[in-house]
């Protein structure tokens, strides 16, 4: 069973009286443990489809699948445990808590977890951040973090509860080439080892260089995908 | 989830806009301020009307000569309560066969001048049974000096005066004082009375003007050995006043003569002040939801602001699989906290002004220019009570903490893609 699956999936935004088609009629299937980027030109719909796949959104037309399970026919607290225990995210800003440390950052996701003893969640958290290469940095603010360490964080915030599926939304935009680069190979490491499946956006070449399937998006179609089965 | 998070955040957002926190939390605190001290001074000077009102003036049935009401102004001495063949002790037995009647109060209030080194001086005196009188009217609870006068005798003649008339005339508990007045019998009667104690009531009418002497002592200075001018009937439930009199009066024409009435309080002037007082204090409460419905603006508003600031926050906490409940929580928190700080600091200072001024007490006389021809007191002592404490700090938190819901239930519903674009 793939861990994702969209059928015809379209998205509709209305803008006052219009309306924008930013999705048309998108089939496409994830299995676990790919590395797939999303690319195509600014306004194509790489966010669209990343944001219904991670259900902080609501198709217009279409079925969406995680999982198996049929996402428009659940409620919001329903999404959000699904969330919980299956899909972590990495977004372009990094988006991490700012009254929160390093620590907290990553070890809140854990809380929302149920059935999982305390020391035990922060247990996890330290080593995942040790794993990130921020050993030192775990009581820190994000303020007084840099971008790329931001970044770290938000993806071991992403990583420690084990999902079965990563988002990640441009997550190198915002850095360096260099700091990128580190990223995706932490990234892609992890995929390796986990067998974690990884979808993201970019307009990288580096970044899609590291991608084993690489999707085409143009004014919210399919234009190619190398490597994935449509159905 | 667990919870400590969504304190921890809670706890940290608050430092995290002091301005915005000073701000909400004056707002309330401010509020319950006004609120605490306000419901202090109403139920002061409530109790105080209410006081004034049915303890000296109306009781919940009065009975009275048929022909004193005509003349009531001048309190003639004649116009009186004999009974049917012996003394007034008649009719109150009649009275006390009547259902719902709890006690029957002889008394007698009459004119008197004070004689002071040839200055005159007008006092209304209340000849009274202080042994019927205690449980309604505790006049001896009222003795800030001295004591309670004793039972007439020869050679003891006993009085309790006002504290401010006493202040006035430079006398106190042990000093003698010479009053004159009109008997029953329409002659000129005078008496020296000893001083036993100082009476303070709080309502200045009743400490400038009034004194207490015991019935029997009336009996000798006014010749009333076997008359009062009234009977103050006191009732189970004073709203039962009307159809009570209605009982009275209808005993009364079974008797062979039928010189008296009953008259409740609702018919009484001073009565009518009571009712008009009651309406007015209902008003207030309205005054305080109103009051509370300002500061409940500056929350919501700031709430509203805090959330349009944090809406990327929202989006990504939900995203990370925080549920709309626990989101909601988040900022019930916050805001308990906030206006719990604020309802505390109005409390306090709410209360520390209501306890001094119970205290010291309130010239409204002063404050109004003297000009409220009423027969309320002119000094208001706010009541400080811890019911009207925790009923400020209560109502602070609670409204405040009620109208967060209202931005917070919003920002919860919002899908995370959209909040995480900041857009409300
Ligand atoms: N909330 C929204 N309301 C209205 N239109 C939207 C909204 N979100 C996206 N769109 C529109 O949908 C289309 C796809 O947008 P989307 O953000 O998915 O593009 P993108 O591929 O992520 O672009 P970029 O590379 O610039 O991030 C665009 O035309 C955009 O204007
Ligand atoms: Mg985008």
């Amino acid at each position: 069973m793939p861990i994702v699956e969209c059928n015809n999936v379209s998205k509709e935004y209305k803008v006052g009286a219009s309306v924008v088609s930013a999705l048309k009629d998108i089939s496409l299937s994830f299995e676990k443990g790919e590395f797939s980027a999303i690319v195509g030109p600014s306004g194509s719909g790489k966010s669209t489809l990343l944001n219904l796949i991670g259900c902080l959104d609501k198709v217009t037309e279409g079925n969406l699948k995680i999982n198996g399970i049929l996402i428009k026919e659940q409620n919001k607290t329903l999404l959000a445990d699904l969330r919980c225990e299956n899909i972590g995210f990495v977004f372009q800003t990094f988006n991490l808590i700012p009254v929160l440390s390093a620590f907290e950052n990553v070890n809140f996701v854990l809380s929302l977890k149920k059935n999982l003893p305390e020391n035990e969640c922060a247990e996890k958290s330290m080593k995942i951040l040790e794993e990130v290469g921020l050993k030192g940095l775990e009581n820190r603010k994000p303020s007084e973090l840099s971008g790329g360490q931001q970044q770290r964080v938000a993806i071991a915030r992403a990583l420690v509860k084990e999902p079965a599926l990563i988002l990640a939304d441009e997550p190198t935009a915002n850095l360096d080439s260099k700091t990128g680069e580190d990223i995706m190979a932490l990234m892609k490491d992890l995929n390796m080892k986990k067998q974690t499946t990884f979808i993201f956006s970019t307009h990288d070449k580096m970044v899609m260089d590291y991608a084993t399937r690489i999707i085409n998006l143009r004014d919210g179609m399919i234009t190619s995908d190398n490597g994935g089965k449509k159905s | 989830m667990k919870s400590g998070y969504i304190y921890r955040m809670a706890f940290r957002n608050i430092s995290r806009n002091k301005k915005r926190t000073a701000l909400s939390a004056f707002a309330i605190a401010m509020a319950v301020m006004i609120v605490c001290f306000m419901k202090s001074y109403t139920t002061g000077l409530f109790n105080n009307v209410k006081n004034n009102v049915f303890s000296f003036e109306t009781a919940h049935v009065k009975v009275i000569n048929k022909d004193y009401l005509k003349e009531e102004k001048l309190m003639p001495l004649d116009l009186n309560i004999y009974g049917y063949e012996n003394n007034y002790n008649e009719v109150i037995d009649l009275l006390k066969k009547i259902e719902g009647i709890k006690y029957v109060l002889p008394r007698t209030k009459f004119g008197a001048i004070l004689n002071l080194n040839g200055k005159m001086k007008n006092l209304v005196g209340f000849a009274l049974d202080q042994k019927l009188e205690y449980p309604v009217n505790p006049l001896k609870d009222k003795i800030i000096a001295g004591r309670m006068f004793n039972e007439y005798s020869p050679g003891v003649q006993e009085i309790v005066i006002g504290e401010i008339l006493a202040r006035e005339i430079g006398v106190k508990s042990g000093d003698k004082i010479t009053l004159m007045t009109k008997t029953a019998e329409d002659g000129l009667g005078h008496m020296t009375f000893k001083i036993s104690g100082i009476s303070s009531y709080g309502i200045s009418e009743f400490d400038k003007t009034y004194f207490y002497i015991p019935l029997s002592a009336a009996a000798k200075f006014l010749k009333m050995e076997n008359e009062v001018i009234e009977l103050a009937v006191y009732l189970d439930n004073m709203h039962r006043s009307i159809p009570v009199s209605k009982k009275i009066n209808e005993q009364f024409y079974t008797q062979q003569a039928n010189p008296y009435i009953a008259y409740p309080w609702e018919y009484q002037k001073d009565g009518q002040y009571y009712k008009m007082f009651v309406t007015l204090t209902k008003t207030y409460d309205i005054i305080f939801i109103g009051i509370i419905f300002l500061a409940c603006l500056v929350i919501i508003n700031t709430t509203m602001m805090v959330i349009y600031e944090r809406m990327k926050e929202i989006g990504t906490i939900a995203a990370l699989g925080m549920r709309g409940t626990a989101i909601i929580k988040l900022f019930f928190y916050e805001s308990v906290i906030i206006s719990a700080m604020g309802s505390f600091t109005g409390t306090v200072i709410g209360g520390a002004i209501s306890l001094y001024l119970s205290i010291t007490g309130i010239n409204i006389a002063k404050l109004t220019g003297g000009g409220m021809n009423l027969q309320f007191s002119e000094i208001v002592y706010p009541r400080f009570g811890l019911d009207i404490l925790l009923y400020s700090f209560i109502f602070g938190v609670l409204i405040s903490s009620v109208c967060v819901f209202i931005p917070a239930t919003k920002a919860a519903k919002i899908e995370p893609a959209e909040a995480m674009r900041g857009i409300l």
